[in-house]
């Protein structure tokens, strides 16, 4: 198995970002409400949906690997496999990471446009939306036969 | 009988002043319009003066000022002997009578007033056919008191100013005194029933003197009758106490009408902010809970198609058998080894030999990838799972909570209405006359539990008596000697009970008449026939106006209205007690607005007909209203203005044109 | 009521009350009479003592029968 790093990174500038996410309540890292871990995987959902992903400049260690639990595990696996096709990816965790890396900054930049989109006060209502209407184009019926 | 002429002379501002009162038309009406301070007020003084001896409407200045005219003062020399003089000529059917009253002082300069000397009152009788006849002070008195009682004077001559206050100050005793003396029962109530009383106790203790039985039964009689009067007199105070309280308790519901229960709203407010609160902490933890699913989910939706790409390949890989079915490579490499199936023990053959080595080389194969494969199956599906379910709740929760926001809405509208209700309603106020009406409640209850008691005692009371009378009369029987003294107490006794219920039914009789009376005047002349139902005079001898609607009105009613029922009532008590004599009022319509101005127009338009009405106003107060409907019709019209000097009225007579 | 008489009601009343009694009748509108002829205090007791003595005589005579 390739070496596991030991925590999970983001660019720099977009340390700026993840701040000032704190804007709004669902997403406010100060005050406890959200850990460092599960912002980063909400914006690699933002980036994943979008597909878009981008390198990193700088990096920045945002949390450690041991944060990860099975689930996270799972999801950052599943991603990695989603983006290259190939199950061999899942024995380079390295490169399992800097796909999710990737996608997580490019997707802090789109979660943080659409904060910044909607009116204050209406983000939930806007990934509630979201959310919906995400969920109405899935079909989810298949999944566990 | 009428009011023909009156004469002043030196009598404060009038140096010599006669005024007469013809009347050639139908209405027996007469004005007299004069400035504040121009004598009007002096006017009416007069006449008391004249015949009672008393000026009870004096002003604060006039009380300053002797009651010589200034100028007699000042033209007079020292020593000199000045005459005050008023005279007042009534006249009936030809027959006149006139009452003067002199009062005789000396000047001397060095004094400020002049020192009085001496009073006299007379009267003289004359008509045609007759000799005059002139009646001493005594005699004059007695005939005065037989027209215009003393008493009840304020019914005959009164101030318009005060007619505001008059049921207010015209407490029950004030009309049960009226009404004693136009029925003329003070002749049974002051004089001959205590009399008659007062003899029949003598009677029995010189009864008791002659049989010392009959003096304990007497002594005790006494006791039981005058415990018996005080008992009465507590009964009538708690009656009048009770009317008091039930009127305090009237009152305060008229003024708590359409107010609504500060208390109980209080109390609803208090409960509706507990509410409040509670609701908006059940909002926000839903909310809470709301964010942390949207959270979850925003992350699971996004990242569902990655899910379900992944597990699709776990799924292909499955039926492709690129992950081995769950086996240990250990128990595998084993069985190969000892050619024996590890579990079973069965030898192996070759066709097992070969499936356990194909197995064995899967596994070898891809064991890391197919381990990483079935490690991400679970918690995938997990997540899948998780998101459908929160989906649900998150439907759920968005329903309760629009469910608590709309309660809230309604909650908060409710509470508005409250604070409004309250801004309203002067809340000190408003809780004032709750905490009044709860104080009448009980003075009330607590006066009517007295009530039965004193009765129950005035009843055991009057058994006592009955009994000791009894006890009196069988003793006095057997007292030979004592039956002319028995015949006289018997006899007494009698008179008296007749002389009481005598008393008591002419009360009742002249109440209700003056009761009817007041109610047909009043309702014959109200201008708002429909707004009043009844007019009742109580046993306590208090009016009550009753509106419509079945409530007394008596407090709320408008100044216009209050002095129709105040000439109603005098007007009744004139009729009821024979006594045709004049009204006189100063200031009519000083309280009231000009709407109503000329309603009392009519009013008195109306009663001059049958009764000399004499009405004196400020030029202020004889306003178009009120002119237009009495000018045309009025007999003599005077005017009263001051000379220069202020100190002497100049009398003008304006002939109706 | 006339100018100068006493109340009708009070004449009424008293004879419906003595109820055909006219000692006692008689003697209470004497009374009354007196009364009003009279004011302020005169030698009332005395008169009244009299009055009482002179009716109540006759009176008692018929009602011990």
């Amino acid at each position: 198995m390739s070496d596991v790093p030991d925590r999970l990174n983001i660019d720099k500038k977009d340390r700026d970002l993840y701040n000032k996410l704190d804007q709004e309540e669902i997403l406010r890292f100060k005050g406890g409400k959200r850990t460092r871990k599960e912002q980063f995987l909400l914006a690699l959902s933002f980036g994943l949906k979008n597909n878009v992903s981008k390198p990193l400049n700088a990096k920045e260690g945002w949390f450690l690997t041991k944060d990860l639990n099975e689930e996270d595990k799972a999801i950052l696996n599943s991603i990695a496999l989603y983006n290259t096709k190939s199950v061999e990816v899942l024995n380079r965790k390295s490169e399992v990471f800097k796909i999710a890396e990737e996608y997580a900054h490019a997707g802090i930049r789109l979660l943080f446009d659409l904060m910044n989109s909607v009116q204050f006060g209406s983000f939930n209502k806007r990934l509630e939306l979201d959310v919906i209407n995400n969920f109405n184009k899935l079909s989810l019926n298949d999944v566990n036969e | 009988m009428r009011i023909d002429n009156i004469r002043l002379l030196n009598y404060r501002q009038f140096r010599d002043v006669e005024i007469s009162f013809t009347s050639q038309k139908k209405h027996d009406l007469h004005l007299i319009i004069g400035k504040n301070g121009s004598g009007k007020t002096n006017f009416l003084n007069a006449l008391n003066w004249c015949l009672y001896g008393d000026e009870p409407h004096l002003s604060i200045q006039s009380k300053l000022l002797p009651l010589l005219n200034l100028n007699a003062i000042s033209s007079a020399e020292e020593g000199a002997d000045i005459n005050v003089e008023v005279e007042v000529r009534f006249v009936k059917e030809q027959v006149y009578i006139c009452f003067v009253r002199k009062a005789i002082f000396k000047i001397f300069k060095s004094e400020d007033f002049p020192v009085h000397q001496s009073t006299e009152f007379e009267a003289t009788i004359s008509a045609e056919d007759m000799n005059s006849k002139i009646l001493n002070e005594e005699e004059a008195k007695i005939q005065l008191e037989r027209f215009i009682p003393s008493g009840i004077r304020d019914y005959f001559f009164f101030d318009g100013e005060r007619l505001d206050n008059y049921f207010k100050e015209a407490k029950g005793q004030n009309i049960r005194d009226a009404i004693i003396t136009i029925s003329q029962i003070e002749l049974l109530e002051s004089k001959i029933e205590p009399r008659l009383d007062d003899i029949l106790k003598e009677l029995r203790r010189a009864a008791g003197r002659m049989n010392p039985k009959l003096d304990n039964t007497t002594q005790l009689l006494e006791e039981a009758k005058d415990r018996y009067k005080n008992l009465k007199k507590e009964i009538q105070g708690c009656h009048k106490e009770i009317a008091i309280s039930k009127k305090g308790m009237e009152n305060c519901d008229r003024n708590l009408k359409g107010v609504p229960d500060i208390e109980r709203i209080e109390q609803e407010l208090h409960q509706l902010r507990a509410d409040k609160k509670h609701t908006k902490e059940f909002i926000k933890e839903y909310i809470g809970k709301k964010a942390n699913i949207l959270f979850d989910s925003s992350i699971c939706v996004q990242l569902a198609p990655s899910f379900q790409y992944s597990l699709q390949v776990v799924k292909e890989k499955r039926i492709n058998k690129e992950i081995p079915p769950p086996a240990s490579p250990v128990l595998l490499e084993s069985s190969l080894k000892n050619n024996q199936c590890t579990i079973c023990a069965r030898e192996l053959d070759s066709n097992a030999k070969n499936h356990v080595e194909e197995m064995l080389q899967e596994i070898k194969l891809s064991s890391e990838i197919a381990n990483q494969l079935i490690n991400i199956e679970y918690p995938l599906k997990n997540c899948l799972d998780r998101l459908k379910h929160n989906l649900k709740e998150l439907h759920e929760l968005t329903r309760s909570i629009d469910s608590k926001e709309k309660e809230l809405d309604k909650i908060e509208e409710r509470m508005d209405q409250i604070e409004k209700i309250l801004k309203q309603c002067n809340v000190e106020n408003v809780r004032k006359w709750f905490e009044q009406r709860k104080g009448y409640e009980e003075e009330h209850g607590k006066k009517q539990r007295q009530l039965g008691v004193l009765e129950e005692r005035q009843k055991k009371l009057q058994e006592k008596i009955a009994e000791l009378e009894n006890e009196f009369n069988e003793e006095m029987k057997k007292e030979v000697k004592n039956k002319e003294l028995s015949k006289q107490i018997n006899f007494c006794k009698k008179s008296l009970e007749i002389v009481t219920k005598t008393k008591e039914v002419i009360m009742h009789e002249t109440k209700k008449k003056i009761e009817s009376k007041t109610k047909d005047l009043f309702f014959e002349l109200i201008w708002k026939k429909e707004t009043f139902a009844d007019i009742e005079i109580s046993d306590d001898f208090d009016i009550n106006l009753i509106h419509f609607m079945g409530y007394s009105c008596l407090g709320s009613i408008s100044a216009a209205e209050r002095e129709l029922l105040a000439l109603s009532f005098t007007l009744a008590l004139h009729d009821v007690s024979g006594f045709e004599s004049p009204i006189i009022i100063d200031t009519p319509v000083a309280r009231v607005s000009d709407e109503n101005r000329e309603n009392l127009g009519k009013v008195f338009s109306n009663v001059s007909k049958d009764k000399q009405t004499i009405l004196l106003f400020t030029p202020s107060e004889y306003s178009d209203d009120i002119s237009k409907e009495i000018e045309r019709i009025r007999s003599n019209k005077y005017v009263f203005n001051l000379s220069a000097a202020e100190n002497e009225v100049v009398l003008k007579e304006e002939k109706y044109v | 009521m006339s100018k100068f008489t006493i109340n009708e009601q009070i004449i009424k009343w008293i004879r419906k009350n003595c109820d055909s009694d006219k000692d006692i009748e008689e003697f209470l509108l004497n009374l009354i009479y007196f009364e009003a002829e009279r004011t302020g205090q005169w030698q009332w007791k005395d008169n009244y003592k009299r009055m009482i003595k002179n009716h109540s005589n006759e009176w008692g005579n018929k009602n011990e029968n």
